[in-house]
């Protein structure tokens, strides 16, 4: 096999207050589409701004198609083709869709024309400041924005924040065919469990900040018990801990 | 029948032209735990930040049965409405302890005009009470910054009991827990409810509100999609298909398990 | 008519150097998130510089064109290193340390300046035409047009960069939201010192062509701050076009009230028209700027933020009050006058510090205006004794409450601001009193001074005059040091209990988290205003024991310099520890410390300056690498090793308290 556009082994980050994320291992081939899957609080994100250089690192390694990303900054690891679209889709308010599709250091050939390409919604918009955009029109801006800078590894998270599902199902397939196009590495965090695996070649499940070995999308699809329990915290534990200590639900009637 | 701990009627929150909580009415019965679910955006925060009055919004507020909604979030919070936040926000420079007693502390001027000249005193009873009920009465003398997560945010549920409120708005007080930690909690809130007190209850962790709510809201898009008791909206397809984005889910009925 | 329409004109000089200092403040806030006080310093230092390249000062004399370019070289230079030295090494502190940075800048260079090149003003060739042209029939000196329209050009092309060039893009972007920025690969150093640099550029080019107009001044360019803040808080922070129309606006106003001021219409005493209405007008514009323009400004996303210091406890007061008191106490009885002297100046100076450690160590609110309340009860109690014939106890009870009334006032036009806002509401009213109420002859002191009468009691004098007149029998009488250090001590108790108190508490509370308070059922509001009558009343007391102290009250006593000073020096040893306001007070002009320099160390003229110059210094060095302040820097050691060292015996010790700790 060859080497993965990124590897992640045994990473542990976090805040000042600690490590949020205690071992956390995962690779992303080029071409490959990767979802991380979890419930809230899990470290998906924390994951990600860890790759991307956002929070500080306390062991293990992050390797950039082979090359180790420790020494690098926040915004070298960008300029070397990380491109990390954050929950809050990283756009600058005061900024036009035009002004954001030319932000970019001086090096970077950042492709307007690709992303107007992508996204042909965003051409009549062009003018317009970012912060009175729909969800939707900020979301594939975000998107256009980070194809265009023709990423090495795209990293998305949460891309369905605050979209109704229709939005969501038009731009995951454009990340799905990106990445075969361009043999980009995709990492994407999504709570669409079932869009996600719906492009993902392969996933991960994450729980209190350690990572799952990797899945076979289509494995996960056709089974959902295990994301599902890693979501709903497993039925067994939540029977087990009601009858200890539930007191009778609401208007339920009690079981003999 | 006494009125309701909390009532929040029709509560529309704006920001800019979006709304991002529609039209939502829920109450909190004495001594019961309300759980408030929905995806992540659904509007849950922003719906106790407007109960709690950090927020502007529309609709009305009531605790135990006093109108509240022109009150400033401290006004509130002494007439018995708590609040935690899904940030543990507590004071760094105040020792865990001080930082109880800062939600005890029932302010008179006379009480504070006497305590410039003696030595002012904790009450260090009903502090090491309050952080006993959540199990981290060790951590008396201990500072904020020394804490682990799971620990701050149980210094944060210990100062929004401390002041014996009427009720308590938790926002994902167990993220940041791991599954043994998030159990000893639901228990603990369950505890807490014996005294009268009541909750609204945010988390992620499904289990862990259908464990420990007597009554569960599920919010997408600001509005109330779902309603009923933890079994019910267990098996409700809707809340599913919020959650996950599918509604394919094979689902078990924990009623039909037993 | 006419002669309005010259004024105006002749105001527009003053008024395109506000407004370029106010393009400085916005390119600071835009590019690095700094509020940058010392925008104004950059203009003087230019000035200097300019100067000193075309009269040979360093040996060497340069053309008009030769110089220009030098001058602008040197402030490139200068650019950068500001940045290395207070901007870099402070990217992830809270914008008030950023803003303690540029305070030690400006107090760092002017000090130096005048270090250097003499303390008093001079004149400097002229680059401008001075020819005159007549606009609408009156005569206007060409310069003050070409100044106004070149800082007009100025604000222009910035715009246009900001608008149109990817730096300028890139910059908008990074003060918006600096964590996509990092994401988008944009460096935030390199943006922060491009901006830097281009600040300086423009400052430059003002301060050498303003540099003859307005002459070169260490004392008034620096201050120009205060205006310009007020036009860039118009331009909230982010406008250049706002920033410098508001700047030429003020200018022109300034120059139309000075105008005004000729008139038989304005108010005026014994034939002198009022003073400070300028002042007070900046102070009103500045409030109404805040409620009109919207309290907060521009957020930044910043990637992350450290706290304010940390706010020790305070342990065993009385044990270690005893010893220090004491010694006051026999070095007041032992030493001789001029020791004497210096030992109750500090002991006031430490009444005033107080005041900042409960506003700005307990609080969290960074208040210039301290020093100006204490200069209300000191020319409060002067002026009640000297005019009134109100003396002790009466006059300073009623000089202190007015102090506390101001403060109030000021702490409630100031309650919607919180933060590096409240910087500007706080100095504006510390020059607006500076200016209208000490030097004004009708309420004020005016150029002399007032004279105090020193307290009696039932015919007992226990003031600087009293009998006891120490060991070597000359004034000022060790009595009233010692009631200065009775008073001095009970207030240090009080605020030392203050922080172990319920008061207190809530006090801390609000600094840390504001909202989170308020959950907490504390009344924010409320607790401000009381926090600012207390700090006031600290402040009136310490005024009143000035006005004793020395005999007689003057503006200088009181100016925002000083102000900026003391504050400095109570940051960089510990602002939020009572122990802080002690080494603050001492070391404060006319006090222990200076007093030594004075004698032994430095030239006796400048020992004023070389002590703004350690406290600039001191700040920076102070942000960068005790960012508690130092005082609390070595408690923290103390403590940590103290914790070093139970762990070890905890360690050592017998099993069970191990296993109590795991059971724990």
């Amino acid at each position: 096999m060859t080497t993965p556009a990124l590897s992640v082994d045994r990473l542990a980050a976090g805040y000042d207050n600690g490590p949020v994320l205690h071992g956390v291992s995962l690779s992303v081939a080029p071409g490959e589409v990767v979802a991380l899957l979890g419930p809230n609080g899990a470290g998906k994100s924390t994951t990600l701004r860890a790759i991307s250089g956002l929070i500080r690192v306390m062991d293990g390694e992050i390797r950039l198609a082979g090359s180790n990303l420790a020494s690098l900054s926040p915004s070298a690891r960008a300029r070397a083709g990380i491109v990390h679209v954050p929950e809050d889709r990283g756009l600058f308010r005061g900024l036009t869709v035009a002004e954001h599709l030319r932000l970019g250091p001086r090096k970077e050939k950042l492709d307007a024309d690709a992303a107007y390409e992508y996204f042909p919604a965003l051409k009549p918009i062009a003018g317009r400041m970012a912060g009175v955009l729909s969800g939707g029109e900020q979301q594939m801006l975000a998107m256009g924005r980070a194809l265009g800078r023709t990423p090495r590894v795209l990293l998305l998270d949460e891309l369905s924040l605050g979209l109704a599902p229709v939005i969501v199902e038009g731009l995951l397939p454009v990340v799905r065919a990106y990445a075969t196009e361009h043999q980009c590495a995709v990492l994407l965090v999504e709570q669409h469990v079932h869009l996600a695996l719906g492009i993902a070649d392969r996933a991960y499940l994450m729980a209190n900040g350690v990572s799952s070995s990797s899945y076979d999308a289509h494995v996960l699809r056709n089974d959902m018990t295990l994301v599902q329990a890693s979501y709903l915290g497993g039925p067994e534990w939540a029977s087990e801990f009601k009858d200890e200590t539930r007191l009778p639900f609401i208007g339920e009637e009690v079981h003999e | 029948m006494t009125a309701p701990a909390l009532v929040a009627r029709e509560i529309t929150v704006r920001y800019g032209g979006v709304r991002a909580v529609s039209n939502v009415t829920l109450e909190v019965p004495e001594g019961k735990i309300i759980g408030l679910i929905g995806p992540n955006g659904a509007g849950k925060t922003t719906l106790v930040d407007a109960i709690t009055g950090f927020v502007p919004c529309d609709g009305r507020v009531e605790i135990a049965g006093e109108d509240v909604t022109r009150l400033k979030p401290h006004a509130r919070a002494r007439r018995g409405l708590g609040r935690t936040w899904q940030a543990v926000e507590l004071f760094d420079d105040l020792s865990v302890a001080e930082n109880v007693a800062v939600a005890i502390g029932t302010p008179s001027p006379w009480a504070t005009i006497k305590e410039l000249f003696v030595k002012p005193t904790l009450e260090k009873a009903r502090v090491g009470e309050a952080l006993d009920s959540v199990g981290i009465g060790h951590l008396f003398d201990a500072m904020p910054t020394e804490l682990s997560e799971g620990q701050r945010k149980l210094v944060g549920i210990a100062r929004a009991f401390a002041g014996s409120p009427r009720v308590v708005c938790l926002d994902e007080p167990a993220a940041g827990l791991d599954t043994t930690e998030t159990h000893e909690l639901g228990m603990q809130l369950r505890g807490l409810t014996s005294g009268g007190t009541s909750m609204l209850l945010i988390d992620h962790d499904i289990g862990f509100v259908f464990g420990a709510c007597d009554h569960v809201v599920v919010v997408e898009f600001g509005t109330v999609i779902a309603e009923g008791p933890p079994h019910e909206i267990y098996a409700n397809e809707r809340v599913i298909e919020a959650y996950l984005g599918s509604s394919a889910i094979p689902t078990e009925d924990p009623g039909a398990r037993r | 008519m006419q002669t309005i329409l010259v004024f105006a004109l002749l105001g527009l000089g003053s008024g395109a150097v506000i407004a370029a200092v106010a393009l400085g403040v916005v390119l600071s806030w835009r590019g690095s998130g700094s509020f940058n006080l010392a925008a104004g310093s950059s203009v003087m230092v230019a000035g200097y510089m300019f100067w000193a390249f075309r009269t040979g000062f360093f040996h060497f004399k340069l053309g008009t064109w030769p110089a220009v370019i030098a001058t602008l070289a040197f402030m490139v230079v200068y650019a950068v290193l500001i940045e290395l030295l207070a901007v870099r090494p402070l990217r992830a502190a809270s914008p008030l340390a950023k803003l303690v940075a540029s305070l030690g800048v400006l107090l760092l260079t002017q000090a130096l300046v005048q270090v250097i090149f003499g303390t008093s003003p001079l004149a400097s060739p002229s680059v401008l035409p001075d020819s005159v042209v007549v606009v609408g029939g009156v005569p206007v000196p060409v310069a003050q047009l070409i100044l106004a329209g070149g800082v007009s050009f100025l604000a222009a092309v910035l715009w246009c960069i900001y608008r149109f060039t990817r730096f300028g893009v890139a910059t908008r972007a990074s003060s918006e939201n600096e964590v996509a920025a990092v994401l988008a690969g944009l460096d935030p150093n390199s943006i922060s010192v491009a901006n830097s640099i281009l600040a300086n550029l423009t400052a430059g080019a003002v301060g050498i062509a303003a540099a003859s107009i307005v002459g070169i001044s260490a004392t008034t360019i620096p201050l120009l701050i205060v205006q310009a803040l007020a036009a860039a808080l118009f331009a909230r922070f982010t406008s250049f076009g706002i920033a410098c129309a508001a700047g030429m606006a003020i200018g022109v106003g300034e120059s139309l009230i000075f105008y005004a001021s000729t008139q038989s219409w304005f108010p005026s005493h014994k034939g002198v028209a009022l003073s400070g209405v300028q002042q007070l007008v900046v102070f009103v514009l500045i409030v109404v700027a805040l409620w009109w323009r919207g309290s907060s400004l521009p957020q930044r996303g910043e990637l992350r933020e450290r706290s304010l210091p940390r706010v020790p406890k305070q342990d065993q007061l009385a044990r270690r009050m005893l010893p220090i008191v004491a010694a006051c106490a026999i070095a007041l009885v032992l030493l001789p006058s001029e020791f004497r002297q210096a030992v109750v100046t500090g002991l006031v100076g430490t009444v005033l510090c107080l005041s900042f450690i409960v506003i700005m160590g307990y609080v969290g609110q960074l208040s210039v205006v301290q020093l100006a309340l204490a200069g209300i009860a000191g020319f409060g109690v002067a002026r009640m004794s000297s005019v009134y014939g109100i003396g002790f106890p009466l006059g300073p009870l009623i000089a202190v409450a007015v102090a506390l009334v101001v403060g109030v006032v000021v702490g409630v036009s100031a309650l919607r601001v919180r933060g590096v806002t409240l910087v500007v509401v706080t100095l504006a009213a510390a020059v607006a009193i500076e200016k209208f109420v000490f030097a004004n002859p009708n309420w004020g002191g005016g150029a002399t001074g007032v004279t105090v009468q020193q307290p009696t009691l039932f015919g007992i004098k226990f003031g600087s005059d009293a009998g006891f007149r120490g060991l070597d029998g000359s004034l000022p009488s060790p009595v009233f040091g010692l009631c200065a250090l009775a008073v001095t001590a009970a207030l240090y108790a009080f605020v030392a209990n203050l922080r172990r108190g319920e008061l207190g508490r809530r006090m801390l509370a609000v600094r840390s988290n504001e909202r989170a308070a308020a959950a907490a059922g504390v009344n924010v509001r409320a607790l401000k205003v009381c926090a600012f009558a207390i700090s006031s009343i600290l402040a009136g007391v310490a005024g009143v024991l000035f006005a004793y102290d020395f005999g007689t009250v003057s503006a200088s006593m009181f100016d925002v310099m000083t102000a900026l000073s003391v504050i400095a020096s109570v940051y960089v040893l510990g602002v939020t520890v009572v122990q802080g306001a002690v080494l603050a007070g001492f070391g404060m002009v006319g006090a222990v410390v200076p007093l030594i320099l004075q004698k032994w160390v430095l030239p006796r003229d400048r020992v004023g300056l070389y002590v703004q110059l350690l406290i600039g210094a001191g700040l920076l060095v102070q942000l960068r690498f005790y960012p508690d302040g130092i005082l609390i820097a070595s408690a923290t050691k103390r403590e940590r090793r103290r914790a070093e060292r139970l762990q070890l015996r905890a360690t050592s010790a017998a099993q069970p308290m191990s296993e109590q700790r795991a059971v724990a």
